[in-house]
């Protein structure tokens, strides 16, 4: 299966995508690039590194099928930060906006602004399978690792109902060049709906405007988010048939006002990640999922519980990171979220990361960091930290601690130590709240969020 | 539903929304640098008086703190308040007994 395959079998009345860069139909997309360019670049491996779908899209369908791998990285990254990742996952050109911020960087493949430019420089090579798409994850520190899929792997979930998809016009609120805003992109393109992409630097009520202003149906976004656009006053005026929740945990709380909010949606939170892709959804409206999934898996992937940690199964995607031998999955598949989850009753609910990351609003934090922090402080003789949930967030962190003087000033200290952090961390790592204990209380152990 | 009625009996219950401002005002500085908050009216939308969600995470989190009680956990109602006076009269409606 290849991206332009899939894209004729849609009817070219309307169309695909909507950007401030223009607006593009289903030819548009497919006869952008012509036949000698798409020869010249047989075997190559790309980094595309582009603000606008627009653009892409078009690239995207001129290469699937034709190159051995690309990568799609975001502009947001630095320039260090791309160059380091064509390098390592052995890339030979970058596509990009502004090629001449890597013209200081040693090492890094030629960087060139337009795909014609880019394929004079190649000269065809065989291919062998199918191309790879590679994602990057989000690394919490430190350099993203790459994960190796193909158009196959991206959609094998995709319900694509091209007539009904007609009517149909999603919003884009994520970055594309992320598993979730690709997943995005492909439902709605090979649906043959519209995609409206707002500037990815907007304010959200702009972007919540323009969906308005195209009469936007679909919206997927993390549970951060949507808690932030029912508290936009205009965004009861988006009339949504479908709202997604995906990218973190949702509750109860979220999921029950999109619905009132929204009382014409669909109300659906979906598991997925970059290395597992899509596993299950969830469309009851309620947290956690049904414990039936593990015998009758909601999307026909199969799913499963082992030492309360969630495995989903991905025989699609390659096993091992791009361009390392560090392994993600076993052979056969399985690959272990990383998520701890609790069975109770007919319901599985999740229950925090293994790793004890605490995802504040999407932005990840190691407790050991922030516990590091706290432990160079004088005053500090023993610190801990852990998740506290939060309605607006998911969770916020917070620490107690131990003092090395048991008779100094609670009020001051706590002071002193409230404004070290905030000096010290970034802000979503500041621990929200601080409190002074004289030994860590024993049920504290767990850094799980429960709820 | 009590979260509707925007602020009837303000001053009779005022303490409770000084309370809230002053948190207000402390959490808004700290996220901005020292900066003091800008005047918060009733309808003032929280997401743009210069609170962004994680101040706002931020908020509630201190508010339980220093109230005792979080609202959010008391109540299952589908309801996200929208303006600082929809915030106090939240907190106000969900006092526990």
């Amino acid at each position: 299966m290849i991206l332009r395959n899939s894209l004729e079998k849609i009817p070219n009345s309307q169309f695909l995508i909507i950007s401030p860069k223009g607006k593009l139909s289903r030819d548009q997309i497919i006869h952008r690039y012509k036949k000698d360019i798409k020869h010249a670049l047989k075997g190559a491996r790309i980094v595309l590194c582009l603000s606008d779908p627009v653009v892409t899209l078009p690239i995207l369908a001129a290469l699937d099928g034709v190159v051995e791998a690309f990568v799609l990285i975001s502009p947001t990254n630095t320039a260090e930060s791309i160059s380091s990742l064509a390098i390592r996952g052995g890339f030979e050109a970058i596509l990009c906006e502004e090629p001449k911020i890597f013209k200081d960087i040693e090492g890094t493949p030629p960087a060139f602004q337009d795909l014609d430019t880019l394929a004079d420089s190649f000269s065809p090579r065989e291919i062998s399978g199918e191309t790879q798409w590679i994602m990057t994850t989000s690394g919490t520190t430190g350099r993203p690792k790459l994960v190796s899929h193909t158009l196959v792997s991206l959609i094998r979930t995709t319900k694509i109902e091209t007539k009904r998809g007609a009517s149909v016009r999603w919003g884009m609120l994520y970055d594309y060049t992320r598993f979730a805003g690709l997943q995005v992109l492909l439902q709605s393109v090979l649906s043959g709906s519209l995609l409206i992409v707002p500037p990815l630097e907007d304010q959200l009520n702009n972007k919540i405007k323009i969906f308005i202003e195209h009469d936007c149906t679909h919206l997927s976004a993390t549970p951060t988010l949507w808690r932030k656009i029912v508290m936009m006053p205009n965004a009861d005026k988006i009339r949504l048939r479908q709202a997604t929740l995906g990218g973190e945990i949702a509750d109860d709380r979220i999921l029950s006002t999109i619905s009132s909010f929204f009382p014409q949606a669909r109300v659906v939170h979906i598991f997925a990640s970059t290395e597992a892709g899509v596993g299950f959804s969830v469309a009851d409206k309620r947290a956690g999922f049904p414990l039936d999934y593990l015998k009758n898996p909601s999307l026909g992937v199969d799913i499963k519980i082992k030492n309360d940690k969630l495995y989903i199964r991905n025989k699609h995607v390659h096993y091992k990171y791009f361009g390392s031998d560090v392994a993600f999955a076993t052979k056969d598949g399985w690959v272990n979220t990383g998520d701890t989850v609790e069975i109770k009753g007919d319901r599985v609910l999740f229950r925090g990361r293994e790793d004890g990351v605490i995802n504040v609003g999407g932005d990840k934090v190691y407790p050991e960091e922030v516990e590091r922090v706290l432990l160079i402080h004088p005053l500090v003789t023993a610190a801990r930290v852990y998740a506290k949930s939060n309605p607006i967030t998911g969770a916020l962190v917070a620490a107690e601690v131990i003092l090395t003087d048991s008779n100094a000033n609670i009020k001051e200290t706590h002071k002193v130590l409230q404004d070290y952090t905030l000096q010290m961390l970034d802000r979503h790592k500041v621990p929200a709240i601080i409190t002074i204990v004289p030994r860590f209380s024993l049920n504290s152990a767990g850094k799980i969020v429960r709820k | 539903m009590t979260k509707t009625k925007v602020e009837t009996n303000q001053i009779s219950n005022s303490n409770l929304y000084n309370q809230i401002l002053t948190v207000f005002n402390e959490v808004y500085s700290s996220q901005n640098k020292g900066e003091p908050a800008p005047k918060i009216k009733n309808e003032t939308v929280l997401l743009e008086s210069g609170l962004d969600s994680l101040g706002h995470a931020i908020l509630i989190t201190r508010l339980e703190e220093k109230l005792g009680y979080d609202p959010f956990s008391i109540s299952t109602e589908a309801y996200y308040p929208r303006t600082f006076g929809e915030l106090v009269s939240y907190y106000r409606a969900n006092v526990p007994a």
